[in-house]
């Protein structure tokens, strides 16, 4: 691996702003409103001292999978932009000197299944034109990491991400970028974690690209989720249409803040969002934030977010069904998360979610 | 009739710009505590308010201007402002109406206000106000409330409807006690500043167990060239007493941007609802976004009681820009809180507005319903926090927020925050985007109705379900408004 | 003088030609039919002769009462007497149909320089024409086709062209989604229209022979690939019932 000098690739200008953003992290108001229920210090300490390892990728195609590589200037230009965002994603990067990177020229025979995430670079993955991949994300144990994964013409990614609980605290970025007709299913599960935090971008960059997004969570002891998912649309015809469903318990935390941003000229947009909580017990905290930034006029564009309970006639619906009050909630907590499971991490992810009771 | 075409058309001349040229004594620009001081004392304060105003002043000194809104445009010098000015020759007031500056007369007819109100709001001695109405009007004519009209019929009722400045020494108790109670001195940059600096506005209570026998109503215009505005209203409710409040308000035409930071708080005791309604117009610059008003205002209302009810309705076409959260406090248990508002933007107008529920009672309610409507090259944000606390059981919050966009160069953008913590909560938020459709026009074309009208049309049927809240002679007058900032939008 | 004469009117949709020399000339008083397959330009005949934009007139002209109907906007076109009952009426929310209609009938008047008749006629007018197509009267408060089943949504059609009188009605699918029973309203309704004026005239444009039952026309044209392939009487629609439209093409 060639030794590269610590922010050799950064600018003079770009290293000191990023440095400015870690020593100073709210302050600028973009920063302060995506951290606004964040502590950002917590944040950025997940992604200090820890100890440099390699991304690894199970079932990647032989060569395809690089670790410890200097990326290239397109490479640079594109986590330089995301870091310039985000406190973490800055000190990150003002840390790393290379990335790890996935390239993926033609369409794998099996699922690729990311066994392990570097907390100290960024793992890019390219996927070549026409290319169709599935990648099993569920590294378990990451304070930090970054993903940043590149779908080129009409490539195809199906895409799962699984998080059991965990007591830390962690910070991880993803970032997809879209171009011509390339097609995104993302889906999300996750429990809580001492702070577990998401910034999720997805750029529709391309003419017609479309990413379909769900998610399910349950949060509950005196764990946290913070999650923030954006879907800029900055092509014409782009799609995308995102479900998430939330279980809040305990004394659960949770933040969602999902935002759709369409550009100037881009007509034809269609882009839809649901964001459904249910808070279980009297100590859980619900935050959500669903957000349209809209500056085209030939769009269709809608979202909605709800907080509430277990609807009373449902229970009872069950209950003059011989079912105790209990198995009831059980059953209807899962069938709510339910609506946003399927895809090939289906079963894992019921499990992962799934709880002995759901008391009140 | 595309929708090309109704970008095209949509450029218009403001119909409401006049400026009146009334006598004004005005201080010299600059803002520090001896002017603060200076204010004061100009109106007779007790030493309470003049102390007040100097913690007020000394907190704003402090703070920050506030940069998280979606709103674009120069910093404000503060210190070019001017903060007092007061129509002159009050104290030996006209004889008749022939003795009235008769700028002030043409400003009444512009503004479209009865004959028979005109003497009296223009301060002729003796003049009797008029009988045939049911609007108390009480203009505020730059700084100073020039008049107050039926007085003797409000006071019938034990409602106290008088100038701020006059209730401070009329009524010290309840000033004293309610000044600030719902928007403390610190609450944010711009309550800071006016609470500093406030000039005058309505003071209003209703006693218990009385509904007020008429519509209160007052038209805020701003006058003198380069003079910030900064009302302060005040309205309590006692225990189930009700008032519909109505605020109008046009402004003259002018090229330098104007700053207006008024400050409305209503206190509603157990069982009194408030109904506060806003029709705001004021100028908007030109096409290019020159001039026009600056309009940073705090509007908050306080459910003390239980069972209160606080409703605002706005309708807003008019300011540069516009910085505008009118919210409820629900502390009471089983109180209610409601939102609804228009909000059009055309050229290059900015508008971030919404509304703050805090529900903090138990079985607090709210309902939010807002309508933007972007045309030109406007930006037109809704904004609008439901939080709620721990100690609110069975708090319940619906929120539908529409927008509506003509012309591809404008935004429309939409901002909720939803603050749960209390697991009985019931949290419902809608958002939709939709533009004018040319099928929709071309239905409207087709029955002979021109795409300038078909789009009024439409838009007044998209506002529909806010306008239905307004009192009748503010629905006719909400109509009319969007229809002339439509006007040669499309044809 | 005729109602509306086209001549050899050609038109074009995305560059692709569909109107390809169409030829019609309706009296006043008359009803005329145009049936045609699927793809063969009826909706097209009926969009371009309201003026709705997409549509490119290559060649050919209209005269509606002697004037140019082609160098008319759309809203002239209806202030002049022509009315297009929609084949798919498109919502307008919140807007209701009563203050929809008057909004028109106030423009059409002023447009012929006549004084519109008072609100409260206009309402009592409305309210009697609701009835008679079945129509219960707090329809006429809801939103424009807010909501409305298809059925409902095409008695509007037929409410609004009553309320308004136009001189020529193009009546564009009118019959497509109905049901038996509100075919017959729809008819009587047309019918009753064509007795309390008997001067102006109705174009029906229809894909089945169905609503001819209903509204007995005077002429009855087959359109097929943009051209009229055959003019008659009522019997040829009910030839063309027998032996479809690939009968006649291939015989022509």
């Amino acid at each position: 691996m060639s030794a590269i000098a610590a922010h050799a690739w950064l600018d003079v200008e770009t290293a000191a702003e990023l440095r400015a953003l870690v020593e100073a992290p709210t302050a600028q108001a973009r920063v302060r409103e995506s951290w606004k229920y964040t502590p950002v210090l917590r944040g950025l300490n997940a992604v200090a001292n820890v100890a440099a390892t390699d991304s690894v990728v199970a079932g990647a195609p032989d060569g395809s999978l690089r670790v410890d590589v200097a990326p290239t200037a397109s490479e640079m230009a594109l986590l330089r932009e995301r870091a310039c965002a985000c406190p973490p994603a800055a000190k990150l990067l003002l840390g790393a000197r290379t990335i790890d990177r996935l390239n993926l020229d033609t369409s794998p025979a099996s699922p690729l299944q990311l066994r392990a995430l570097s907390p100290v670079r960024p793992l890019v993955v390219h996927i070549a034109p026409t290319v169709r991949a599935t990648i099993l994300d569920d590294v378990d144990g990451a304070s930090a990491g970054w993903l940043l994964v590149c779908l080129d013409t009409a490539a195809d990614l199906d895409f799962t991400r699984v998080r059991p609980s965990c007591p830390r605290d962690e910070w991880q970025q993803l970032q997809f970028d879209l171009a011509d007709d390339a097609q995104l299913i993302a889906r999300h599960y996750c429990r809580g974690a001492g702070l577990r935090r998401l910034d999720a971008l997805v750029r529709l960059l391309g003419r017609n690209a479309s990413a379909t997004i769900s998610g399910a969570w349950r949060v509950d002891a005196g764990d946290r989720l913070d999650q923030q998912w954006h879907v800029e649309h900055l092509a014409p015809g782009t799609r995308s249409e995102q479900r998430h469903h939330g279980i809040v318990a305990d004394r659960g935390h949770t933040t969602f803040r999902g935002r759709i941003y369409i550009a100037p000229d881009c007509p034809g947009v269609e882009a839809d969002l649901v964001n459904r909580n249910l808070l279980l017990d009297p100590g859980a905290v619900c935050n959500t934030k669903p957000e349209l930034e809209i500056l085209s006029d030939d769009v269709r564009c809608s979202h909605g977010a709800t907080v509430g309970q277990l609807a009373a006639e449902s229970l009872f619906y069950l209950a003059s069904r011989g079912l105790d009050e209990a198995t009831a909630r059980t059953l209807l907590a899962a069938g709510f998360l339910n609506e946003c499971i399927d895809g090939p991490g289906a079963e894992t992810a019921a499990a992962l979610l799934r709880t002995e009771t759901d008391h009140d | 009739m595309t929708n090309e075409t109704i970008e095209q058309r949509l450029n218009r001349a403001y119909s409401a710009g006049f400026e009146s040229a009334v006598d004004a004594d005005t201080f010299p620009p600059g803002l520090t505590a001896d002017v603060v001081r200076a204010i004061s004392a100009r109106k007779n304060e007790p030493g309470w308010l003049t102390d007040w105003r100097l913690k007020a002043f000394a907190a704003w000194q402090a703070m920050p201007t506030p940069d998280w809104a979606h709103l674009h445009f120069p910093p404000v010098d503060f210190q070019a402002i001017s903060y007092f000015s007061a129509p002159r020759s009050q104290a030996d007031g006209p004889r008749s109406l022939d003795e009235v500056d008769p700028e002030l007369l043409r400003t009444y007819e512009k503004l479209g206000i009865p004959l028979h109100e005109r003497a009296a709001l223009a301060g002729v001695v003796g003049a009797e106000p008029g009988t045939s109405s049911n609007i108390a009007v009480d203009a505020v004519f730059d700084s100073v409330s020039i008049t107050t009209t039926f007085k003797d019929k409000l006071a019938e009722a034990g409602v106290i409807f008088c100038p701020l400045s006059e209730a401070v020494h009329t009524h010290p108790e309840l000033v004293q006690k309610y000044l600030g109670s719902v928007v403390p001195q610190r609450d944010n940059f711009y309550a800071a500043l006016n609470s500093a600096v406030f000039s005058d506005g309505s003071f209003v209570y209703i006693p218990p167990d009385t509904r007020c026998p008429m519509e209160l109503s007052t038209y805020f215009r701003i006058n003198a060239r380069n003079t910030g505005q900064f009302e302060r209203t005040l309205i309590i409710a006692d225990r189930g007493a009700y008032v519909s409040y109505l605020e109008g308000c046009t402004a003259p035409m002018r090229d330098e941007n104007q700053l207006h930071a008024a400050v409305v708080e209503l206190v509603a005791l157990e069982d009194a609802s408030i109904k506060y309604s806003t029709v705001q117009n004021w100028y908007p610059g030109d096409a290019e976004g020159r001039g026009g008003i600056y309009n940073f205002v705090t509007k908050r209302g306080t459910c003390l009681g239980k069972r209160a009810r606080i409703s605002w309705t706005q309708v807003e076409t008019g300011s540069a820009i516009t910085w505008k959260y009118p919210s409820v406090v629900l502390r009471g248990d089983d109180s209610v809180g409601e939102f609804y508002s228009v909000a059009l933007t055309n050229n290059r107008q900015q508008a971030d507005t919404g509304t703050k529920m805090i529900h903090l009672g138990r079985n607090t309610r709210s309902t939010i319903v807002s309508k933007g409507i972007s045309a030109g090259r406007s930006q037109n944000s809704y904004r609008g926090l439901v939080r709620v606390s721990p100690t609110a059981a069975g708090a319940r919050n619906h929120t539908q927020c529409d927008s509506l966009l003509l012309g591809s160069q404008c935004g429309a953008h939409t901002f909720p925050y939803i603050e749960a913590a209390n697991s009985s909560a019931t949290v419902e938020h809608e958002a939709t985007t939709t533009r004018v459709s040319d099928d929709q026009l071309f239905l409207c074309a087709q029955r002979g109705i021109d795409a300038e009208k078909a789009v009024s049309m439409i838009v007044n049927g998209f506002c529909r379900e806010v306008f239905r809240e307004l009192p009748m002679e503010f629905a006719v007058e909400a109509g009319k408004l969007l229809e002339v900032s439509l006007e040669g939008a499309v044809g | 003088m005729s109602l509306i004469v086209i001549d050899n009117l050609q038109a074009s949709v995305n560059g692709k030609p569909i109107l390809k020399g169409l030829t019609l000339t309706i009296e006043p008083g008359t009803v005329h039919a145009i049936m045609g397959p699927n793809g063969s330009g009826k909706s097209t005949l009926s969009h371009v002769l309201a003026g709705k934009p997409g549509y490119e007139v290559t060649g050919g002209s209209v005269r509606f009462k002697g004037r140019d109907l082609l160098a008319m906007a759309p809203e002239e076109r209806a202030c002049a007497g022509l009315f297009l009952a929609f084949q798919y009426p498109v919502e307008i929310p919140g807007v209701s149909n009563m203050e929809f209609l008057r909004a028109a009938a106030e423009a059409q008047a002023k447009a012929r320089g006549e004084t519109p008749p008072p609100a409260i006629d206009m309402m009592r007018r409305l309210r009697e024409i609701a009835t008679e197509l079945g129509l219960h009267t707090d329809f006429l408060k809801r939103g424009v086709n807010e909501g409305f089943s298809g059925g409902e949504k095409k008695r509007n059609e037929i409410l609004q062209m009553t309320f308004l009188r136009p001189a020529l009605s193009i009546l564009d699918e009118t019959d497509s989604g109905l049901d038996i029973d509100a075919l017959r309203i729809v008819g009587d309704g047309v019918t009753r229209f064509l007795r309390d004026n008997p001067t102006h005239g109705v174009l029906l444009i229809t894909h089945y022979q169905r609503l001819l039952n209903h509204i007995v026309p005077d002429v009855v044209h087959v359109l097929t690939d943009g051209r009229i392939i055959e003019t008659g009487d009522r019997s040829l629609a009910l030839r063309l019932e027998e032996q479809g439209y690939v009968g006649l093409v291939d015989r022509t």
